[in-house]
């Protein structure tokens, strides 16, 4: 994982930015709208539940031998009461709105309901920690894959800082213009904790994140619409990043 | 929880008033605001600098910013009342609490909850208050002793340092506030002045009120008096129950002492710090020396918050009771700082579980403004019951010392047998008679045997004789008074296995043990037989021993923190206390007509300890003015020495730390530590986040200076960690306070546990700190069982002690509670693993309360020992009610609760205890009756609870509450997930949620994670009670400084 960690500092490292104002496109965002019928305990997430938002769903499994449904990967945790639901988790403060704590090591992908291909633009994340545990300043890698309809595999890694003074919280990721014009029918997302020596695995459940605001560039009929939006808002960003 | 509520509820009733109009009462709460106060004020309002103090130095109250930074605490706090309408205003606190006092219906409280200005509502408690030859047993005295150290050419004596004590006032005639001296006697005219004006850096002030005039009252020496009763005169009657007892001063007067009065404990403790040296103590007319405080130069200003008040059912007979609010309590302590003392002495019950309470919160203040702050362990031992569990100050047990006056009793055949007297009057030998022989006609054989003193004795039999007295039931003093009565000259008390005790008998009288005592009854019982009394002498005796009241760990609130710190002299100590006065006297004294006399007394309990404590700091602010409080506990702590064997069973045991904290205080030793181990407000601020996150203010410090990980890593001199899973590391750093650069060398051992230190030496110039970790790791030790070693540093010169206690867990690792309000709700865990695999779950709930019918006992002032007693026999009695309950295999989690909602009357104080069929014993004796026993994975079988009413109405009535919650209780309204695997040595998170419950209900659950063996290895209770319409009270101590004198 040197290698990888290596790689991902040399080029394809995505920069935090300020949260993006709302833009058009579509978006998970845990919030209104959300369909949780199939998910088994809501709002905990086990091993195959699904949520649905708009035209797109969010799956959630876990990848290690022997998974079982009822295994527990991850919750809808309700950011204004953070500090009742991370009981003893370090969670995101910064973020007053549901959002998805993905646990345990558990994998989140989506896709859209009806398998057309869509393109991803940018997600809040988080590292979330275990209570009590030293994380180190990179707490984790989340390699993000998309999926073409051809059977193309790309990806593009977003670096999780630990907690400053204890805190944890959410910051945007914007993903580069390779990976988000490439049109994708499913993304996952792979998290890697780290420890201190930058060895990163994703095998002790300690690969922990919370997920947010997952917004995808608006479809062609919708385009036409928000064109102008779009380019100015590309050009703000492209601001931000070169202040960064 | 408060008699004035009763009393209030009552005429409310008696009016005819309806049901609503009662739920409008009202009752004092203490609202804490979210801005810092100014003595811990950082300067993040736009507009106002920083107040508080830098480091090493105190704060100042009277600075132009900490006066501005105040008023604009006025405006938000009356901002905040304004909300409710602007109710009565109790009390208002600005320099170590951010807050005030108010009368406020339950829906106001509910709506200052709901403020963003409002961190906390807390209702206002009741709290209890809980030395001649100490300075002495101490070393103070001896050559070399910190008493013959200098500083700056002064006597370490407590020089120009300020003790401020928290209590019940003083008695400004004693010799031990005089601020002149005369043939080194402390003396109030004539003589020559022995003191200078009061310090640099003192703003209080002397209060004129009921008997007390500054002008007269107030010296050089005594240099503050004040007084807060807004707590305890809200709501309180003008006259009959409830109302200000007789013996009372709304001043700064310490009240009145005595057979019917409690005053007294204010001045003992005042004068213990810092009384003077040289004061003639007369006890009861017997010339006994004279007394010292532990720091006779040191100034004292008292904080009277203590008050006595009609209790015609008061369990000690004297129809009156004294309490201390807690909103009082947070007014002194906020004053006391502000006026600039240096050291606190703060002798009065507090939480056993909570660092959030109001007292606790204000003395973490003075904490950071540099104050040293001593308070009592408490005096529900020897269970289990340490109140002010906080890091921030001293808690201090009680042991013994070695001053044992005694007395011998010569028979005519010779034998000589010693015991426990004060006689003053050496008595010849004189005719003996067994009391059990000198009876009237018809007396009742037990009462005569015990000498009652209700005309059992037949003075034609008992005229010029010694008589022979079995102890027990009624009063010692009561029983030499019947013999004097019935014409007898001296007394026999054969002791019944409570211990001996010097009391000032009617006759002159000698305690001596049960087997000396049956071998002098039979003697007695033959023709001729004579008996001669001597005059007491001290004949000294092993000490230090623990005190048997002296309440013990482990800290409820904590189990990674040790508590008590340490233990000092709190059995059989004498000092100052107010004289027994008539009520027509007490008016006069109240006039100004009356200048009362002196008194002392020996008193017993941990508020006589943490005096001692408090003295002590004050000689180590003055030898060492820069130190912080925690330095100056590590001194105390780092240098005590162990107690002696005080032969109790089990974790009780006076040897354990969960006794004696670290050790007796050896103050020649602790001047010169060598390693301190530091701390400060930072270290408190990452300790809150980490246990107490809510009262963290402002809540951004938990971003700036970060969470403590774990709590065993707080910077204490003593390491207690409460669940190893296999390994784990603390940390610790050390500051070399030497003059001289040292190396020192570690060595630890645990048993059971292999303890590797790193670095194992330490390099340290002055003034330098380093860090260090110990890594215990299980090594055969028990399971769940403590394990009792010892960290030492020493460079060859110093020998830095701390405790360490251990104890493994098992291999999983997940929280013992999980609490709620709502109707659903999530919790997501961390749960530690020592395995590798898949584990399993039971679960079972969510289980609404079951109550228990209405049963009405007698109140009776029971200790710990005795509840257990009367619950291993399983019978009812007058005072004590037992329940049986049979908790079948397999059981998560049991849980039995008595609120002070659930009582007769207001203020009524029960307690309870539960039996477990092993025998063990677990205790909950609080003040009021809000009291809880919990067992995660009980065992199956027959337990008792057995409540006891302690203290209040004639009649109290109670009804208990209980959950007994296992598998078979499963349903849908709480779900446990847990993770696909685990890894030993790791961590995972697991999912709870419950749903479904209905609003106004208490419900538990429970659910056991279970290794992949599918053995249970952990207990999480799950608690929810949606009926919180108002803030529920914190457990608190129920302690009592009241001698046992029967």
């Amino acid at each position: 994982m040197k290698k990888l960690i290596r790689t991902v500092l040399a080029a394809v490292a995505l920069s935090a930015v300020a949260a993006i104002p709302a833009q058009a496109g579509p978006v998970i965002d845990f919030d209104g709208g959300l369909d949780t019928s199939l998910v088994w305990f809501p709002p905990l997430m086990t091993h195959g539940d699904a949520l649905v938002q708009g035209d797109y769903y969010l799956s959630t499994v876990s990848t290690k031998a022997g998974a079982a449904a009822g295994d527990l990967v991850g919750a809808l945790v309700d950011g204004s009461d953070v500090a009742s639901t991370c009981m003893s988790l370090v969670c995101p403060t910064n973020n007053s709105t549901q959002f998805l704590a993905m646990l345990n090591d558990g994998l989140p992908f989506i896709g859209r309901l009806d398998g057309a291909g869509f393109q991803i633009k940018s997600v809040d994340a988080s590292f979330i920690a275990a209570a009590g545990v030293a994380v180190p300043p990179l707490a984790m890698i989340l390699r993000v894959y998309g999926f073409t309809d051809i059977g193309g595999v790309f990806f593009e890694d977003i670096l999780l800082p630990g907690p400053v003074g204890g805190v944890l919280g959410f910051a945007s990721y914007d993903f580069s213009d390779a990976f988000s014009g490439r049109s994708y029918v499913e993304v996952d997302f792979y998290g890697y904790s780290c420890n201190a020596a930058g060895s990163c695995t994703r095998s002790a459940d300690t690969a922990q994140f919370a997920l947010d605001n997952i917004a995808f560039v608006p479809e062609p009929s919708s385009l036409a619409l928000f064109g102008l939006a779009v380019a100015g808002l590309a050009l703000a960003r492209r601001r931000r990043n070169g202040n960064a | 929880m408060n008699l004035r509520l009763a009393t209030l509820s009552t005429l409310l009733l008696m009016g005819g008033l309806s049901g609503a109009a009662m739920a409008q009462s009202r009752s004092t709460y203490i609202i804490q605001l979210a801005a810092e106060p100014a003595a811990t004020y950082s300067g993040n309002v736009p507009g106002y600098t920083a107040t508080q103090p830098a480091a090493g130095t105190r704060f100042n109250a009277r600075s132009p910013a900490a006066l501005a930074y105040s008023s604009y605490l006025d405006s938000q706090q009356l901002s905040v009342a304004a909300l409710v309408g602007n109710p009565q205003i109790v009390a208002s606190y600005k320099t170590v609490y951010n807050g005030f006092a108010a009368r406020l219906t339950a829906a106001e409280v509910q709506t200052l909850r709901a403020s963003p200005l409002v961190v906390a509502v807390h209702p206002d408690e009741e709290r209890k208050l809980d030395t001649i030859s100490t300075a002495t047993f101490l070393g103070l005295t001896a050559p070399g002793g910190v008493w013959s150290q200098t500083v700056g050419g002064l006597p370490v004596k407590g020089e120009d340092i300020i003790i401020g004590v928290i209590d019940g006032g003083v008695w400004p005639e004693s010799p031990s506030y005089a601020d002149r001296v005369s043939g080194g006697v402390p003396v109030f005219s004539g003589g020559s002045s022995a003191y200078g004006p009061p310090p640099a850096g003192w703003f209080g002030t002397c209060q004129a009120a009921e008997g007390f005039t500054p002008a007269l009252h107030c010296n050089n020496k005594l240099i503050g008096a004040q007084f807060f009763n807004a707590g305890f005169t809200a709501g309180r009657p003008a006259s009959g129950e409830g109302s200000k007892h007789w013996t009372e001063f709304y001043s700064p007067r310490d009240s009145v002492g005595g057979a019917t009065g409690h005053g007294g404990h204010g001045s003992h403790t005042s004068s213990t710090a810092g009384g003077n040296s040289g004061a003639p103590v007369t006890l009861s007319g017997i010339n006994m020396g004279t007394a010292s405080g532990m720091a006779p130069r040191a100034r004292i200003a008292t904080y009277k918050v203590c008050y006595t008040f009609v209790n015609s059912a008061a369990s000690d007979g004297t129809g009156s009771q004294n309490t201390c609010f807690t909103s009082d309590s947070v007014s002194a302590i906020d004053k006391a700082v502000a006026d600039g003392v240096h050291v606190i002495n703060y002798s009065i019950s507090g939480s056993q579980t909570s660092v959030n309470d109001p007292v606790e919160q204000a003395f973490l203040r003075a904490a950071n403004a540099g104050v040293f702050v001593a308070a009592s362990a408490g005096n529900s031992g020897p269970g289990v019951a340490v109140a002010h569990v906080s890091p921030w100050l001293t808690t201090v047990a009680a042991s013994t010392h070695d001053r044992s006056l005694s007395g011998d009793v010569t028979l005519g055949n010779g034998a000589k047998y010693s015991g426990a007297s004060i006689n003053p009057t050496p008595l010849p030998a004189t005719p003996m008679i067994r009391a059990e022989d000198a009876g009237v006609a018809g007396a009742d054989a037990t009462s005569l045997r015990l000498c009652f003193n209700t005309g059992v004795l037949d003075s034609s039999k008992v005229t010029g004789k010694v008589v022979v007295c079995d102890r027990g039931s009624n009063a010692r003093t009561d029983k030499s008074l019947a013999v004097a009565n019935a014409g007898g000259v001296g007394m026999v008390l054969a002791d019944n296995g409570a211990g001996l005790v010097a009391d000032v008998h009617s006759v002159p009288s000698v305690h001596v043990n049960a087997a000396d005592g049956a071998i002098i009854k039979a003697y007695a019982a033959t023709a001729g037989s004579t008996a001669a009394i001597s005059a007491f002498y001290n004949s000294g005796k092993p000490a230090p021993v623990m005190a048997g009241f002296s309440s013990r760990g482990p800290n409820q609130g904590d189990s990674n923190m040790l508590k008590p710190d340490l233990t000092a002299p709190g059995v059989d100590v004498i000092a100052t206390v107010t004289a027994a006065l008539s009520p027509s006297q007490r008016d006069a004294v109240a006039n100004g007509t009356l200048v009362p006399p002196p008194d002392w007394a020996s008193y017993q309990g941990t508020s006589m300890s943490s005096p001692h404590v408090a003295g002590l700091a004050a000689l180590m602010r003055q030898a060492h003015p820069t130190w912080s409080s925690a330095a100056i506990k590590s001194a105390l702590m780092t240098t005590s020495v162990t107690t002696l064997n005080d032969g109790l069973a089990g974790e009780q045991n006076g040897l354990l730390p969960w006794s004696q904290g670290a050790g007796h205080v050896v103050p020649n030793k602790a001047i010169d530590p060598g390693l301190v181990y530091d701390a400060g407000k930072i270290d408190y601020i990452r300790y809150q986040c980490k246990v107490n996150r809510p009262a963290v203010v402002p809540a951004s410090d938990c971003t700036t200076y970060g969470t403590l990980d774990e709590t065993y890593n707080f910077n204490l001199p003593s390491i207690t960690v409460g669940s190893v899973s296999g390994s784990v590391t603390v940390t610790r750093k050390v500051t070399n306070v030497g003059a001289s650069s040292a190396v020192y060398i570690a060595s630890a051992s645990v048993p059971g546990f292999t303890t590797v230190v790193t670095p194992s030496n330490l390099s340290l110039a002055p003034g330098e700190t380093k860090s260090f970790t110990v890594k215990l790791t299980a090594a055969g030790a028990v399971e769940n069982q403590w394990a009792y070693g010892s960290l030492s540093w020493t460079d060859g010169v110093h020998v830095v002690r701390s405790p360490v206690t251990a104890r493994t867990g098992k291999s999983i690792l997940a929280p013992a509670e999980i609490k709620g309000t709502t109707v659903s709700g999530t919790r997501l865990i961390t749960v530690k693993t020592g395995f590798s695999g898949r584990m399993t779950a039971n679960k079972g709930g969510m289980k609404a309360v079951t109550m228990g019918p209405t049963n009405a006992l007698s109140p009776s002032a029971t200790s710990s020992a005795t509840l257990k007693a009367a619950c291993v026999a399983g019978l009812d009695t007058a005072s004590i009610k037992v329940y049986s309950v049979s908790i079948p295999s397999g059981a998560i989690v049991a849980r039995f609760e008595l609120r002070d909602a659930d009582v007769g009357a207001v203020g009524d104080d029960n307690d309870m205890g539960l039996l477990a069929p092993d025998g063990k014993f677990i205790y909950s004796g609080n003040d009021g009756s809000n009291e809880a026993v919990q067992v995660i994975n009980p065992a199956a079988g027959g337990y008792r609870v057995c409540v006891v009413a302690y203290g209040g109405a004639a009649s109290m009535t109670h009804r208990l509450s209980s959950w007994v919650v296992s598998a078979s209780d499963a349903s849908s309204s709480l779900n446990v997930l847990l993770p696909g695997n685990a890894v030993a040595g790791g961590t995972a998170t697991v999912g709870v949620f419950w749903s479904g419950l209905a609003t106004g209900g208490r419900y538990m659950g429970g659910f056991q994670l279970k290794d992949p063996a599918g053995l249970v290895q952990s207990g999480t209770a799950v608690r929810v009670n949606t009926d919180g319409t108002a803030p529920v009270a914190s457990p608190d101590n129920g302690m009592s400084s009241n001698p046992r004198n029967k």
